[in-house]
């Protein structure tokens, strides 16, 4: 899901830098400085949970819960995505730092889009399977309009990632499904008071 | 899990200032990413390429880390050779400029970022007008994303310890939604915490710096080094 450095062309990255941008101001300015530490707390949390390799069949795959945590965050999910990017950048080179912005914006915007989604569904459980395989299958098509503006040879290849994360969306569905039925349960006020970011 | 691994040591790079490293990773990793042709690149990745070696960094940390950042680019040495419109030859050239882009950017990370601790870093991104709420999510997430993996660990024995194996079905899928439930119920706990200490500590909006004090001789030559290989590559170019 992430695009590494030197594949993008230099108007895809600036204008994925741009709108990143923005999205980052706009979501710093929303939180309060004592919502920073939870936010910060959380984007720490769902770094970790990134990192657990999940079967899928013969293969496996990497969590990436862009519509939980649009969910529980809502505009908070741009700086904690970038600085959760930047960190997985830095730290284990996955993605690339020059395609930071492209990157952020292609996984924060579908979970934007599930914020305001999950508020409309009334049966949460099912709020969250869509919101699960909404975000990924979103951030997929952005992933391929990324790669396809950048280079037109890329079609096959950007076809071939595509196609290769439709399980990946469904397996996020039925996590993302659990989880949150499962913080409803329990701690109903973090995603119903939402609106507070 | 080690945020800051390549960050200990006494090479050239790990002396220098991060106000200085931070824009001329920058200046370079750019020009990098925009540059069409192959030979200043190839000069590109051979200055990057220096600069790890004289980063005097563990060889085998290296690797590992390169190892990541060419698994994506393996997949377009497959597919776009195969299917570039007319010949082979411009797939693999198209194959070739993304691998020297990725790697030379790759070393300069490492060798100009990765050699400083991430709260340097941020602290320098700060002094160049990062917000101040951008610069406390990295320092906290600096702390935190240990602290959440430790605790993941935890939970993943306990899950072992009840015969949980994870296999291709949705019980397994429903077991990690809830796992993952009880670490954001976690990370809710540990942010009320660090809160009240932030408070504690008199917390009024700002984060202290953690700046080196002054720009030394090295740091100035190594800026104008740059500056002239800058002028020079865009001059080939």
């Amino acid at each position: 899901m992430h695009i590494s450095d030197g594949v993008l062309s230099p108007g895809v990255l600036a204008a994925g830098t741009i709108l990143a941008a923005a999205g980052i101001s706009l979501g710093l300015k929303k939180i309060s400085y004592r919502e920073i530490s939870t936010l910060a707390v959380m984007t720490s949390a769902f770094f970790v949970v990134s990192l657990i390799h999940i079967p899928v069949g013969p293969a496996g795959a990497h969590l990436i819960l862009n519509g939980l945590a649009g969910i529980i965050l809502g505009w908070g999910i741009f700086p904690a995505l970038f600085t959760g990017l930047l960190l997985q950048a830095l730290i284990f080179g996955h993605g690339g730092i020059t395609a930071l912005g492209v990157n952020t914006l292609n996984m924060a915007l579908p979970g934007l889009l599930c914020w305001k989604l999950f508020s409309l569904i009334k049966h949460k459980r099912a709020a969250g399977f869509v919101a699960g395989v909404l975000s990924v299958f979103v951030s997929v098509v952005l992933l391929y309009i990324s790669l396809s503006l950048s280079r037109q040879s890329f079609i096959p290849a950007a076809r071939i990632i595509a196609a290769g994360h439709l399980p990946v969306a469904l397996l996020e569905g039925f996590i993302t499904a659990a989880a949150v039925s499962f913080i409803i349960k329990t701690s109903p006020e973090m995603i119903m008071k939402n609106n507070a970011y | 899990m080690h945020i800051d691994e390549f960050s200990l040591g006494d090479s050239f790079f790990h002396l220098l200032d991060e106000r200085v490293k931070i824009p001329v990773f920058t200046l370079f990793s750019l020009h990098v990413a925009l540059i069409s042709s192959l030979y200043p690149l190839l000069l590109y990745f051979a200055a990057a390429f220096f600069f790890c070696l004289f980063s005097k960094l563990n060889s085998r940390k290296v690797l590992q880390r390169l190892y990541a950042v060419n698994i994506f680019i393996l997949f377009f040495w497959i597919i776009i050779p195969l299917s570039f419109p007319g010949d082979t030859r411009g797939g693999v050239e198209v194959a070739l400029s993304i691998t020297l882009k990725a790697n030379a950017i790759a070393f300069f990370v490492i060798s100009l970022i990765g050699t400083s601790a991430l709260v340097n870093n941020v602290s320098a991104l700060q002094f160049f007008g990062m917000p101040g709420k951008l610069a406390g999510m990295f320092y906290f997430c600096n702390k935190y994303i240990s602290v959440l993996h430790s605790d993941y660990i935890k939970l993943k024995e306990a899950m072992k310890m009840k015969g949980f194996i994870a296999k291709t079905n949705l019980k397994t899928y429903k077991t990690m939604g809830t796992m993952l439930g009880v670490l954001l119920l976690k990370s809710r706990i540990h942010s009320a915490t660090l809160y009240d200490a932030m408070l504690c500590r008199g917390f009024k909006g700002r984060f202290p710096s953690f700046l080196r004090e002054k720009l030394k001789i090295n740091d100035i030559v190594f800026t104008m080094g740059s500056a002239i290989f800058v002028s020079f590559m865009l001059w080939i170019q």
